[in-house]
């Protein structure tokens, strides 16, 4: 009676009516993970399913309904590798807050999702547990960080998955993937039990396939955390409230020209996006194409400053000494420097060694603090196109997912393919990415991307181009087998 | 603009408590010079006369502790000795003064 299409809004009617148990759901689900874990490699671990904390029917808004965590966010005494060596033996001590506010909503944990080695990387390939596979074609990239979350999500094995972003982690492979993929305004989900690569940056945001329910976690994430100072104090808002098929009257979208313009974006990308623009015009809204020309040509320097210096600070605390792996050596110093080179990857390395030159002393002026002011030369810049617009759309990726083994000799290139999603995070700015398309087997992406504080009025706007189109109805066929 | 030597890269590995091979100091001289010459671009932007539009507040709070089991951190511990842990020695006292 199950499906694997099955959205997380069709599961609570099934489990509220009785008409199937959550225990069966977590079964089905569990079942399916442990049948395509394995060729997918998206999960580092599975949980024994005895291990699943027994359900209490009416315990709220996702009684019953499962998913994975990536490995980067605290389960209390399960693992937490962040996808490196360096953690491969820690076990959490604690709930993330974002964990344990599902939790209190009745979801359930199956598992933690593989991801790039601290969530440095945009093709899972940096995972220490190896690469994981886009559903759609196995010899290409889900995208990354949130590799796993992705790819398991797409795949039907799991109705949601939470990932992190910190410029593109979770938008990126959701467009690779055929999701919903949303970063949340800075601040808005405590950070709190999310193993830190880039603190001013750095946000949990959930996976899905269809706009309602990626609103619906949303919703249970949100709120005012006491454990994170970054947290905004803003009551836990319900985005799902609202939500219609139509465009809210007198929608004004702001289409990034650049996207456009620029010649390192895929023609077929292109052609999806601007079908996706003519879509939104006939739906009602009015149309304004609007260049941003310090965003385009300084989004991605300043983000590649700013997290490797955050990066370099925040990965100093891996030394072998209070926990995580340790590789013993007969000095303290030595003990150190081995436990890191041994156990960091090469990526992780070399951000680690670009954040300690832009924050040396003779580069920081000229690295570190330009980056900050130019960071709020964006943000004024997207001030004031938020003054003529209510939300501004751009391809979410340049390109169609990456071939497996073809990203990881040019560092440079594949940090350039997030310079639509690296932005706003640098401003703390909300945005959404759905499927706006398909080509050659591969769905393709596009996002809204608002004022802060704006999500639910992004997912009013996602949610009616969604109803509009069948893209969230297409699965990868391969993955379709108990249908 | 910052040219990077070797001497740069291998002191940036001290600080970072890092051991590179050769090779991978050749790899990582090639990679971050790069990165970097792409990155000076930042000194191309002028910045604006207007304020900054975004001020960072400090957010304060009781100070007060909220206990955690030892136990439970300290099973972490690669190495522990009763509520302690356990670090080799800091001073290589066999190399002599």
């Amino acid at each position: 009676m199950l499906n694997p299409k099955f959205t997380i809004r069709t599961l609570q009617d099934l489990i509220r009516t009785k008409r199937i148990s959550a225990d069966e759901v977590i079964t089905y689900y569990h079942t399916r993970l442990e049948r395509h874990t394995q060729t997918l490699n998206c999960a580092i671990e599975l949980f024994d399913r005895t291990s699943l904390a027994p359900h209490t029917p009416q315990a709220g808004a996702l009684a019953g309904i499962p998913g994975l965590i990536k490995d980067n966010i605290c389960q209390n005494a399960r693992g937490a590798s962040a996808g490196s060596l360096m953690l491969k033996n820690y076990k959490a001590t604690y709930d993330a807050t974002v964990v344990s506010r599902l939790k209190n909503a009745g979801a359930v944990s199956l598992g933690r999702a593989n991801m790039d080695e601290f969530g440095m990387g945009s093709s899972g390939e940096h995972s220490a547990y190896g690469p994981t596979k886009n559903p759609w074609n196995l010899a290409y990239s889900p995208g990354g960080s949130s590799s796993g979350s992705a790819a398991a999500v797409a795949a039907g094995l799991v109705p949601w998955a939470l990932g992190t972003e910190t410029g593109g982690s979770v938008r990126q492979p959701a467009a690779f993937c055929g999701l919903v993929g949303l970063y949340p305004t800075y601040g808005r989900f405590s950070r709190s039990g999310l193993i830190a690569f880039c603190s001013s940056f750095d946000q949990a945001g959930p996976l899905t396939k269809t706009v309602y329910d990626n609103a619906l976690i949303a919703s249970q994430l949100s709120g005012k955390d006491p454990k994170d100072a970054t947290s905004l104090a803003l009551d836990p808002q319900d985005f799902t409230a609202g939500l219609a098929p139509t465009l809210p009257a007198g929608t004004r979208i702001g289409v990034l020209k650049e996207s456009l313009e620029s010649d390192g974006v895929d023609e077929r990308i292109k052609k999806s996006f601007q079908e996706a623009i003519a879509s939104l015009e006939k739906m009602g809204a009015t149309i304004e194409y609007i260049s941003m020309p310090l965003l385009m040509q300084y989004g991605i320097s300043v983000y590649f400053v700013l997290s490797r210096a955050e990066a370099a600070s925040n990965l100093s605390r891996y030394d072998g000494t209070l926990y995580g792996t340790r590789i013993p050596e007969h000095t303290l110093k030595d003990m150190y420097i081995t436990t890191r080179h041994d156990s960091f990857g090469k990526e992780v390395q070399r951000r680690i060694m670009m954040g300690n030159f832009v924050l040396s002393a003779g580069y920081k002026d000229a690295y570190y603090t330009k980056a900050q002011e130019v960071r709020d030369m964006i943000r004024a810049e997207y001030n004031e196109a938020f003054k003529r617009v209510d939300a501004l759309i751009s391809p979410t990726t340049a390109t169609l997912p990456f071939k497996l083994g073809d990203t990881v000799h040019d560092p440079l290139a594949v940090y350039m393919a997030d310079c639509f999603t690296v932005p706003n995070c640098i401003t703390g700015l909300p945005a959404i990415s759905i499927p706006c398309g398909f080509s050659d087997g591969f769905p393709i992406g596009f996002q809204f991307m608002g004022p802060a504080y704006s999500e639910a009025h992004l997912y009013k706007l996602a949610y009616a181009f969604e109803q509009a189109h069948d893209y969230h109805t297409q699965y990868p066929a391969a993955f379709m087998d108990d249908l | 603009m910052a040219q990077l030597q070797r001497s740069d890269i291998m002191k940036l590995a001290e600080l970072s408590c890092l051991k590179l091979s050769d090779q991978e100091i050749d790899t990582l001289l090639t990679d971050l010079q790069k990165l970097i010459s792409y990155v000076d671009q930042l000194s191309d932007a002028h910045a604006t006369a207007q304020a900054p539009t975004h001020k960072a507040t400090n957010v304060m709070r009781p100070d007060h502790i909220e206990p955690f089991p030892a136990d439970v951190v300290l099973a972490q511990a690669p190495e522990r000795f009763e509520h302690y842990f356990v670090v080799p020695k800091v001073l290589d006292t066999t190399k002599g003064s």
